[in-house]
């Protein structure tokens, strides 16, 4: 197996909305910006895997054909890789495998969601509609009709039997931790969202299914993102800084069957953490990691999270919050661009991000959001709204 | 970069409609016989690739977490490669990667589709459901609203400049590559359409999009098939008879960018021949292949293939068919199970179905349908219904 | 690097319906299931013929054995085994906008199953914690019934 190195990344601002530009738009802005960090050219890339989590939402059914020519990528061989709202992450697993086995040198990986296009006659209202059209993406005969949204199914299946069990997250743990990634964001340039809240803040908030508040919950977001991958040789000619994938796993564990085992339990969080770690030789991720992007599409998910990935026993994810060992200052930073409730969200696109940002917190080029780089390796992970879908990877600067 | 071998393949028969069916059952059904052919349980499964052309058809945006789990495959990893109707031969790609790299020693490779559960209410038509369908795939903003379907956009920018710049394929050529192909399915117990067919048949059948007429059509379907993958080493353990993918590749061309240079072309296929020539070691298709299972969403993209695929100069496809070379008992059979036009046809099924029919091939396991085997290679070839994505596959004993 | 501009000028928006949207769509295996529920307000669930665990939601194969599997009624009654309040009734179909807010998003073992179905309970009152893990609800079918899991919902034993 061959070593694969991540040698370009590109992001754009996390907005709402990006009524001025069109998917294809975006898909190109990002591509430049990742060749330009990589300092190629369209010529040098071999292969292209994309990840666009839902094609209806941008009105357009196999839209992968239609932007590989608008990219200049035409001739080239394209995949795009669909796991829901973790697409991205199984679009790097299959790129890195590219790669890896030798079929290409050098992959160009871009993820690009609109979401905003969509909108509800009815209430008239894009937010609406992009629920909406969200709800398709759940099982259409066992879960779509009782499931207004993915907090709730979130909740009731994973932070509520925890609670249960454990104790915590108590609501001033999940209040801190969501306080910890808004204020996290104020410092990030390409957050969507840059508000000062309190943990009291955030437990006053609007309550969406207890305990889980609006403050808890992931952005809705328009964005894009690309990154470069590159076999070693050609990582080694590139650039002086390659950032190694030296772990990465997918698992699909999709809670079809809910039974005890499953509830409060993050099963393909662990699944993926395990195969991760084994193949880059992390025996002991809190003191062998020096930052961590984690999806917190419920900040009750980033709580159990951090059991799921090792960092500590079960149960005592909350303590992590209390002492401070995953705040910006603390041991192991997590989310320290700000996370989905503060960054920004969108399927298929957020992972990349968060690998980006890891990049770049290795590279040591993460501005005001830097955190001190001591062993060189970081964590990314990614899930769908389900949970059931998740990809990790662990990079590394060496 | 390591060997990867197929050791289990799993069809079933191509239906118009699988009423009694769920998408789940299919591709269940699909993935047992592969496991049953291979000798393997689930449980050896590591890693499983999904292919299916059209979510949205199933009801069902993101599949795969749902027919993982009901496979019993849950919390190994999965990949749900997606490329248009090329979606089965992106799927094999990313299945050869992923043995090839040593990140899996066993993959398995599920294509499944249904179509028939889409529904016009104004015609009262699943058929016209089902075209709708599948016009959301070409470009909503520049050219849905102008093009009817698939067929209609083939033959006026691949098939008739072919025809106006070589004389070729003429009419006659084109009906008798739609009559072979129905002939031939009536040997395969698979086959959706069992009829036999003259050149008046196919000629004077419905006007499509001329010259193009029904029968030189592609069906709509209902179907799933599955191939298990192995690196060789669990290869050799397995079976005496694995069959290599020594040569693959997968290739994007543009659909929004008419030009000159384009038309009568697939370019994407001539490229994806080229390189899975080049990784197969072949120089000289005509006489090195013993089968091929070709796409022919239309007649005149068989017969342009044989251009784009090497097995002949541009503009002398249509000689092949008068000479009999692609004929059951022509030199490189075409399309013995029928093709697209007889055995069956839906986006992200059909070419895994044409690569698991290969494989018996090769194995001289294929029955009534089975072609000499002399030097024990052949080819399967893959594009989507607007020519946009294509690929080829060469299987090797 | 080239920042992206954006753009001043008014752009463009035109209403669009979901194209190929349509179904007429056949639940094959498990149309059992919708045809109790339709036509006798019966809930049942599969049974493995060969390792005897019973599926809920039913399928038509046991993804451990690969084996069929076969109906069995089920009584309608169940446990609760995570639920949580919610406030929020979001665009996914009429049976949360039929329920009150807040209704109980819950995950429910029904008595006979061996896994746990997610649906919606609806609570007598607002006030939490009347409905909480362990509470045994019963089903209760609507009135006008098509095929499908929103035809019933459930409410707590009194």
């Amino acid at each position: 197996m061959r070593k694969v190195a991540i040698v370009g990344v590109g992001t754009i601002p996390w907005r709402s909305r990006y009524e001025d530009y069109t998917w294809r738009a975006l898909g190109l802005q990002v591509t430049k910006k990742a060749l330009e960090d990589a300092r190629l050219t369209v010529k040098d890339i071999d292969s292209v895997v994309y990840s666009i989590y839902c094609d209806l939402m941008m009105r357009q059914q196999s839209p992968t054909p239609l932007i590989q020519d608008y990219l200049g990528m035409e001739g080239k061989p394209c995949v795009r890789l669909m796991a829901g709202a973790t697409g991205e992450m199984y679009a790097l697993y299959a790129a890195f495998s590219q790669v890896a086995s030798g079929m290409a040198d050098i992959v160009l990986l871009p993820a690009i969601q609109k979401g905003q296009d969509w909108y509800s006659f009815e209430t008239r209202s894009r937010g609406d509609g992009l629920l909406k059209g969200f709800s398709i993406s759940t099982n259409t005969t066992w879960m779509q009709p009782v499931l207004p949204g993915v907090p709730v199914y979130l909740t009731a299946t994973f932070v509520v039997p925890h609670i249960e069990k454990y104790g915590t997250p108590t609501p001033e743990q999940l209040g801190k931790a969501s306080a910890k990634n808004h204020r996290n964001a104020l410092v990030n340039p390409e957050a969507q969202l840059k508000v000062d809240v309190s943990a009291k803040d955030v437990m006053n908030s609007r309550i969406i299914a207890w305990p889980t508040t609006m403050y808890q919950c992931c952005l809705y977001s328009d964005c894009a993102a690309a990154l470069i991958l590159a076999s070693e040789e050609k990582a080694r000619e590139i650039t002086d800084t390659p950032i190694w994938i030296s772990g990465i796993a997918v698992s699909s564990f999709y809670t079809a069957r809910f039974e005890a085992a499953a509830l409060g339990r993050l099963i393909a969080v662990e699944e993926a953490g395990r195969r991760a770690y084994k193949m880059a030789g992390v025996k002991d991720p809190l003191h062998e990691l020096d930052v961590m992007e984690v999806h917190d599409l419920v900040t009750g998910c980033e709580i159990l999270m951090y059991e799921e990935l090792g960092l500590c026993e079960p149960g005592q994810g909350g303590r992590l919050v209390d002492d401070g060992i995953v705040e910006k200052e603390g041991i192991l930073p997590v989310n320290p661009s700000g996370g989905r409730v503060a960054a920004g969200h969108v399927g298929g696109v957020s992972g990349l991000y968060s690998a980006a940002c890891v990049v770049r917190q290795l590279r040591e080029q993460a501005g005001g959001m830097q955190v001190p780089i001591r062993s060189g390796r970081g964590l990314v992970q990614a899930n769908d709204g389900l949970s059931g879908l998740v990809g990790i990877s662990i990079l590394e600067r060496r | 970069m390591r060997k990867v071998a197929i050791v289990g393949v799993g069809t079933i028969p191509w239906r118009s409609r699988y009423e009694d069916k769920t998408w789940l059952e299919l591709g269940f059904q699909a993935t047992k016989n592969a496991l049953d052919d291979a000798h393997l349980a689930k449980d050896d499964i590591d890693m499983a690739i999904y292919s299916t052309f059209c979510e949205l058809m199933l009801r069902q945006q993101i599949m795969c977490y749902i027919i993982h789990e009901y496979l019993g495959l849950q919390a190994k990893p999965s990949l749900r490669p997606n490329a248009a109707g090329a979606a089965d031969i992106a799927s094999l790609y990313t299945g050869f990667c992923e043995v090839a790299s040593g990140m899996s020693d066993i993959v398995l490779v599920l294509a499944l589709q249904k179509g028939s559960d889409l529904y016009c209410n104004e015609t009262r038509s699943r058929g016209d459901g089902f075209l709708r369908g599948i016009a959301f795939a070409l470009d909503t903003t520049w050219l849905q609203q102008v093009v009817p379907g698939p067929a209609a956009l083939m033959t006026a920018s691949m098939l008739i400049p072919h025809m106006e710049k070589y004389g070729s394929p003429t009419i006659e050529q084109l009906a008798r590559v739609s009559v072979k192909n129905h002939r031939n399915a009536l040997a395969n117990p698979e086959a959706q359409l069992k009829i036999e067919l003259n050149v008046e048949d196919v000629l004077n059948s419905r006007i499509i999009a001329w010259p193009t007429t029904k029968y030189q059509c592609c069906l709509y379907s209902d179907s799933a098939a599955a191939l298990i993958l192995a690196s060789e080493e669990k290869a050799r353990e397995m079976t005496d008879k694995p069959i290599w993918l020594s040569g693959i590749a997968e290739c994007s061309y543009p659909t929004m960018r008419f030009e000159e240079k384009s038309l009568g072309r697939i370019d994407g296929l001539e490229a994806s021949a080229r390189k899975a020539y080049a990784m197969a070691g072949i120089k000289d298709p005509v006489n090195e292949l013993d089968v091929a299972e070709v796409y022919d969403l239309i007649s005149g993209v068989e017969i342009l293939s044989y251009e784009e695929l090497g097995f002949c100069e541009r503009g002398k496809g249509g000689k092949l068919v008068d000479e009999g070379l692609v004929e059951m008992s022509g030199k490189l059979p075409v399309n013995p199970t029928g093709g697209r036009v007889a055995a069956g046809h839906v986006g992200g099924v059909s070419a895994a179905y044409s690569a698991a029919t290969v494989v018996r091939q090769l194995r001289e396991e294929a029955g009534p349908m089975q072609v000499p085997i002399r030097s024990g290679k052949g080819l399967v070839d893959c594009m989507d219904g607007y020519g946009s994505i294509c690929g080829v596959a060469i299987l090797e004993r | 690097m080239a920042e992206m501009k954006h753009k001043k000028e008014k752009f463009f928006e035109v209403p669009y319906f979901y194209a190929g949207g349509e179904y007429l769509y056949s639940y094959g295996e498990i149309s059992k299931f919708f045809r109790e529920v339709v036509e006798n307000k019966r809930l049942f669930a599969t049974k493995c013929v060969r390792c005897g665990k019973v599926w809920m939601p039913p399928r038509g194969h046991c993804p451990d054995c690969y084996e069929e599997t076969e109906w069995v009624p089920l009584s309608g009654k169940g446990t609760v085994m995570s639920c949580t309040y919610c406030y929020f009734s979001g665009m996914s179909g009429d049976l949360i906008r039929f329920l009150d807010l807040p209704y109980v998003c819950a995950l429910i073992k029904l008595d006979g199953a061996d896994t746990y179905m997610l649906h919606a309970v609806a609570p007598p009152e607002a006030k939490l914690g009347v409905v909480k893990t362990g509470t045994t609800v019963n089903v209760v079918f609507r009135e006008e019934r098509t095929g499908s899991i929103a035809d019933f919902y459930f409410v707590p034993e009194t």
